[in-house]
C-alpha cells in the first residue's frame, strides 16, 4: 500500500536553517494494517502523514527526494487531488477540516467529487453515519459540536468514500475519556472492515491495544518499528512516556492563608447552568487539579477565577474582595490565568518583549516589576536561547512555556492553567510537572490546573476537583496513599 | 431514499430561489427608480404587505439598529438643507429601500442563494466562499473573544476606546496570526478532501413550475406598471 | 496555488463579517474599521479580483445576517477594487491604502449619496456630510490594515 524508500523532505525556505523534516525514511505499510506513529513535537509525524496524500511536496513546495509509492502511484508525480481518493487524511485541526454548514453537507462535499452516482448519496450518508453512531448529528452545524463529535464527523466524512487508507493526525489529543473510548471503537471497526489505519499521537492510551504496529519518530527519522507491546520500552527510554517525579505532600513553610473563596457560584449560558452551585476555597501552597468531561464547565470556571465572567449567583472572592469587581491592574497581580491556546496572547515579535509586556504596562501605572524574578523566569523556563526569536515560529511546547512565563512575570499569588498539556509531548509534560510544584513551593503560590491527563494531575497536584455538568461532584486530596504505591 | 440538494426545497412550498433572486433585484431596482410621492406611498404599502406575508419571525432586530441611524442622519441633513417636505420624501424613500432589501435578503437562506447562484453559472469558488465564510464567522468571533479574555487576564486593557488604539495590536496581531493559520489549515483540508477535483455529480435541478413562471410575469408587469404610472403622472 | 488563495479569501470574508459590528467611538461618530482593513489586506495579498469578490461576498453575508445594509456594497467594493488596482500597478502598499481611501471615501460615498438621494445629485453639497461617516471608518480601517501588514511582515508570517 505505502512504500517509502530513502524519502527525504525539507520545507521551503528552510534550506540551511533547519534540518530535513523527513530524513531518509524507509517504510512499508501493508494493506489492512493499523499503524500508530509516536514522536516528540516537531519530529515530523504530521509531515509524514501529509506525504501520504501528496500535500508534501505538491501543496507545500520544498525539496523532496527518494521514492514514495502510495497505492502504486508515485507521490512526486501525483497531485493531492488524485491521491486523496485513495488516502483520506483527517487533519488535527477539525475546525479547518469541517468547512461546510452541516454534517450532511460535509459528507456530500466528498460524495459529489467521487465516482459514486448521485442516487446512492442518501443511502451512503445514512450508512456511514450509523456506522459511527452519529445519525443524530446529521443536520447539526459543525461549530455546535463538541470536540469528540467533531472528530467523529470528520472521520465519517473522510470514510464515506471508502478509501483504502485513512490517516489521522492526533485525533485523541483534546478528548475526554468517554470520547476517547468512542473514537477508539470507531477506529477499530474501520480497521476490521479492512481499511489501512494510520494514527499519529502523543498519548499512549488503550487504543494501542487495537494496533498492529508502532513507529517512533525522532528528528525526521524512524527510530523504532515494532509491535505495540515492544514500543513501551523505547517510549519510556526516550521520555515520550513521561516518568513523572514522585508526587509530593504539601509542605507549608509559610502561613496557610486562604486566597480564593467560591461559594455557590452559578453561571448560566442561554438559560442553562454551565456551573451549578460550585463552592470551594483555595489556600496558599495548594495544588489543585480540575478534571471532568468535555463541556462540564472547566474553562468557564477558569474564566470566573480570572474575573473575566461574573457569576450569576453566589460569589467568587479574593481575600474577601469580589474578583470581577477588582480593577484589572490589581487583579493580575493576584491571579494569573493562562488559557489553552498560547497563540491567543502573543502580539510582540520577540519572546522577551512578550514576557515583559505585562510587567511593563504595570510599571507605567507605577507598580514596580520584580526584575530579579522575571530574569529568573527566563532561566527557569529555558527561554534564554529563544529571547530574540519570534514567538509565532516556536514549537508548541516552547510557545506554552512563553505563555506561562509571561503570566508568572506579573508575580501572581494564584496561577491558573487551562489544559497546559494538550498536544504536548511527554518530555514537555515531565518538565512542566517538575517545574510547577517547585514554583509553588518556592513562591508559596496556589496552583489550579485544568487537565484531562490523570497521570499529569497526579504528579503535579495534591487535590482534585471533578466537575460534571457544571456541578462539583468530587473534591478530595490526591496525596499518595499506601494502595497507590 | 432519493438524494436531494441541500436544503431540500419541497416543490410547491417555496418559490424557486432563482425566481426570488430575480424578484428581489427587481423590487430593489424599482424602489431606486421611484421619485414621486404617490409612487413611494404605493410601494410602502406593497412592501408592508410583503413583509407581513413573508417576513414573519424572520426579520432580525439587529437590522433595525442599522437602519434608523442612517435614515435619521439623512432626514436631519436634508431637513437643514432643503426643508421638511423633501427631507420627508428622501427618508421615506430610504426606508422603502431598506425595507425592500430586508424583504429580499432576510427571507432568503444562504443555501437557497447558493443554489440560485449555482444554477446561474456563478463560478464555484465564489459560492464556496459564501457558504464557507458563513461557517467561520462564529468561529472567528469566538477566537476574538478568547483573545480578549487572554489579554485582559494578563492585565492588557484592550477595551475598544480611542485611548487604547495603540494597544489594539494586542487584539489584532493574535487574531490575524490565527486567521492565517486557519487559512493555511483550511487550504490543506480543501486539498485533502478533493476541492480541486471537479464535482462529478451536479445537484439535481428543480425545473421551473408554472407558479414560478406566474410570479416572474407578475413581477415584470408590476415593475413596468409602476414605472409607467410614475412617468405619466404629474 | 489557487486553493490557498481561495482559502485566504474565505477567511478574509469571515473576518470582515465577524468584525463588522466592532466600532471605536470617535466623539459622536463611530469608526467601523473592519471592512476597510480587510480591503487593504486582501488587495495587497490577493490582488484586485479577489479583493472585490471578498468585499462583495462579505456585503451579501452582512445583509443576510442583518449586520449591514445595502450601503455595504458601495462602501466596500469600490475601495477594494481601487486598492487592488493601485497595488497591482505600483507594488506599494501605501498606494493600496490611497486607493482604498479614494475608492471608499470619495467614490463610494458619492455612489451612496446617489442611492440615497438621486434627485439631488447636482446639489448634494450638504449630503457630503454623509461622507464623513464613511471617511472616519475608511481612515481607521486603512491605518489598521497598514499596521497589520507591517506586523505580519515583522512577525515573519508574510512577505510582499
Ligand atoms: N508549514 C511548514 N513550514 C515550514 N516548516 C514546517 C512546516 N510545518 C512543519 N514544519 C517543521 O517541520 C518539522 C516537523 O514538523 P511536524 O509538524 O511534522 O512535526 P510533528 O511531529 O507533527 O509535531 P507535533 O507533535 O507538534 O504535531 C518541525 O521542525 C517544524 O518546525
Ligand atoms: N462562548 C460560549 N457561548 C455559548 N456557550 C458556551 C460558550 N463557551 C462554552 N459554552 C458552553 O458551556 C459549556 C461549558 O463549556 P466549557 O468550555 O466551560 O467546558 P470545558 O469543561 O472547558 O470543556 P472542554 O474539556 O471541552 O474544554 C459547554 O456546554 C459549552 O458548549
Ligand atoms: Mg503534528
Ligand atoms: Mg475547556
Amino acid at each position: 500500500m505505502i512504500h517509502l524508500k530513502n524519502a527525504a523532505y525539507r520545507y521551503p525556505g528552510r534550506h540551511g536553517i533547519a534540518p530535513w523534516a523527513l530524513d531518509r525514511i524507509d517504510l512499508d505499510v501493508r494493506q489492512g494494517e493499523y499503524v500508530v506513529i509516536f514522536g516528540p513535537n516537531g519530529s515530523g509525524k504530521s509531515t509524514l502523514i501529509s506525504l501520504f496524500n501528496g500535500l508534501v511536496p505538491h501543496f507545500f513546495g520544498g525539496d523532496f527526494s527518494g521514492d514514495a509509492l502510495v497505492c502504486n502511484r508515485l507521490v512526486s508525480e501525483t497531485p493531492p487531488a488524485v491521491l486523496s481518493r485513495q488516502v483520506a487524511v483527517v487533519l488535527q485541526n477539525t475546525d479547518a477540516y469541517l468547512f461546510c454548514g452541516t454534517v450532511e453537507a460535509e459528507l456530500l462535499f466528498g460524495l459529489e467529487r467521487s465516482p459514486i452516482p448521485a442516487p446512492q448519496f442518501g443511502r451512503t450518508i445514512q450508512e456511514t453515519l450509523s456506522f459511527f453512531g452519529i445519525e443524530h448529528l446529521r443536520y447539526r452545524a459543525p461549530h455546535d459540536l463538541s470536540g469528540g463529535e467533531k472528530h467523529l464527523a470528520a472521520i465519517a466524512s473522510a470514510l464515506c468514500l471508502k478509501p483504502p487508507i485513512v490517516a489521522l493526525d492526533e485525533p485523541f489529543a483534546h478528548l475526554d475519556a468517554p470520547n476517547r473510548g468512542r473514537l477508539r471503537q470507531a477506529l477499530a471497526a474501520v480497521h476490521r472492515s479492512g481499511t489501512t489505519v494510520i494514527v499519529a499521537e502523543h498519548l499512549v492510551d488503550d487504543f494501542l491495544l487495537d494496533a498492529d504496529r508502532c513507529l517512533v519518530m525522532e528528528s525526521g527519522r524512524v527510530t523504532f518499528d515494532g509491535t505495540p507491546k515492544a514500543v513501551l520500552r523505547p517510549l519510556k527510554e526516550t521520555g515520550l512516556v513521561p516518568r513523572y517525579p514522585q508526587p509530593t505532600e504539601d509542605t507549608f513553610p509559610f502561613a496557610r492563608e486562604s486566597l480564593l473563596e467560591l461559594s455557590n457560584v452559578t453561571f448560566r449560558r442561554d438559560g442553562r447552568p454551565v456551573l451549578d452551585k460550585v463552592s470551594f476555597t483555595l489556600k496558599a501552597g495548594e495544588r489543585v487539579a480540575v478534571t471532568g468531561p468535555n463541556g462540564s464547565g472547566k474553562t468557564t470556571l477558569v474564566k470566573i477565577l480570572g474575573g473575566l465572567l461574573k457569576p450569576h449567583h453566589g460569589s467568587a472572592l479574593w481575600c474577601g474582595e469580589d474578583i470581577h469587581g477588582m480593577p484589572p491592574a490589581k487583579r493580575v497581580r493576584h491571579i494569573g490565568v493562562s488559557f489553552q491556546n498560547p497563540n491567543d496572547q502573543f502580539f510582540k515579535v520577540r519572546v522577551e518583549d512578550e514576557v515583559w509586556a505585562g510587567p511593563k504596562l504595570l510599571e507605567k501605572k507605577g507598580i514596580a516589576a520584580d526584575r530579579d524574578w522575571i530574569e529568573h523566569l527566563f532561566d527557569l523556563f529555558g527561554l534564554r536561547p529563544l529571547a530574540k526569536q519570534s514567538p509565532y515560529r516556536l514549537s508548541e511546547g516552547e510557545k506554552k512555556r512563553v505563555a506561562v512565563a509571561s503570566v508568572l512575570a506579573m508575580n501572581p499569588q494564584v496561577l491558573v492553567l487551562d489544559e497546559p498539556t494538550a498536544g504536548q509531548d511527554g518530555r514537555f509534560r515531565r518538565e512542566l510537572a517538575e517545574l510547577l510544584p517547585r514554583i509553588v513551593r518556592s513562591r508559596g503560590i496556589a496552583l489550579v490546573v485544568v487537565t484531562h491527563d490523570t497521570d499529569f494531575a497526579r504528579a503535579v497536584c495534591s487535590r482534585r476537583l471533578v466537575l460534571d455538568q457544571g456541578r462539583l461532584v468530587e473534591d478530595r486530596s490526591m496525596v499518595p496513599t499506601a494502595e497507590d504505591a | 431514499m432519493e438524494w436531494e440538494p441541500v436544503p431540500a426545497p419541497r416543490p410547491g412550498a417555496r418559490l424557486d430561489p432563482r425566481v426570488r433572486l430575480f424578484l428581489g433585484v427587481l423590487i430593489i431596482t424599482a424602489v431606486m427608480l421611484t421619485r414621486t410621492r404617490p409612487a413611494l406611498i404605493g410601494e410602502s404599502l406593497l412592501l408592508a404587505l410583503g413583509l407581513m406575508a413573508f417576513g414573519r419571525g424572520k426579520i432580525r432586530r439587529s437590522s433595525l439598529h442599522l437602519i434608523w441611524p442612517t435614515v435619521g442622519t439623512v432626514f436631519v441633513i436634508s431637513l437643514l438643507a432643503f426643508g421638511l417636505e423633501i427631507a420627508a420624501d428622501l427618508s421615506h424613500r430610504l426606508v422603502n429601500l431598506f425595507a425592500a432589501s430586508v424583504l429580499f435578503f432576510q427571507t432568503l437562506t444562504p443555501e437557497e442563494l447558493a443554489v440560485a447562484l449555482r444554477s446561474m453559472k456563478v463560478p464555484y469558488p465564489v459560492i464556496f466562499m459564501l457558504l464557507t465564510a458563513l461557517r467561520y464567522v462564529p468561529l472567528l468571533g469566538r477566537t476574538l473573544r478568547n483573545i480578549y479574555d487572554a489579554q485582559t487576564a494578563r492585565g492588557i486593557d484592550v477595551r475598544l476606546r480611542l485611548t487604547n488604539v495603540p494597544r489594539l495590536t494586542a487584539l489584532l496581531m493574535p487574531l490575524l496570526v490565527q486567521a492565517f493559520m486557519l487559512a493555511e489549515n483550511l487550504a490543506m483540508a480543501m486539498e485533502s478532501r478533493g476541492f480541486s477535483r471537479p464535482a462529478q455529480s451536479e445537484p439535481q435541478r428543480h425545473p421551473f413550475t408554472l407558479r414560478d413562471l406566474v410570479w416572474v410575469v407578475l413581477g415584470i408587469l408590476a415593475f413596468a406598471g409602476l414605472l409607467f404610472w410614475e412617468r405619466r403622472g404629474p | 496555488m489557487q486553493t490557498r488563495q481561495i482559502a485566504r479569501a474565505v477567511i478574509f470574508v469571515a473576518l470582515a463579517v465577524a468584525l463588522s459590528p466592532i466600532f471605536i467611538p470617535v466623539g459622536i461618530a463611530k469608526c467601523f474599521p473592519a471592512q476597510h482593513m480587510i480591503n487593504v489586506m486582501s488587495a495587497v495579498m490577493l490582488g484586485p479580483g479577489y479583493a472585490v469578490t471578498v468585499a462583495a461576498v462579505a456585503a451579501v453575508i452582512r445583509n443576510l445576517l442583518g449586520l449591514g445594509t445595502l450601503l455595504a456594497f458601495p462602501g466596500g467594493m469600490i475601495g477594494a477594487l481601487l486598492a487592488g488596482l493601485a497595488y497591482k500597478a505600483t507594488k506599494n502598499m501605501y498606494a493600496a491604502a490611497a486607493g482604498e481611501l479614494v475608492g471608499t471615501g470619495v467614490l463610494g460615498a458619492l455612489v451612496s449619496v446617489w442611492i440615497v438621494a438621486p434627485v439631488f445629485m447636482g446639489k448634494t453639497i450638504p449630503l457630503v456630510t454623509l461622507m464623513t461617516a464613511f471617511s472616519i471608518s475608511t481612515l481607521g480601517g486603512t491605518v489598521l490594515g497598514l499596521a497589520a501588514l507591517h506586523l505580519l511582515r515583522k512577525g515573519g508570517l508574510w512577505q510582499p
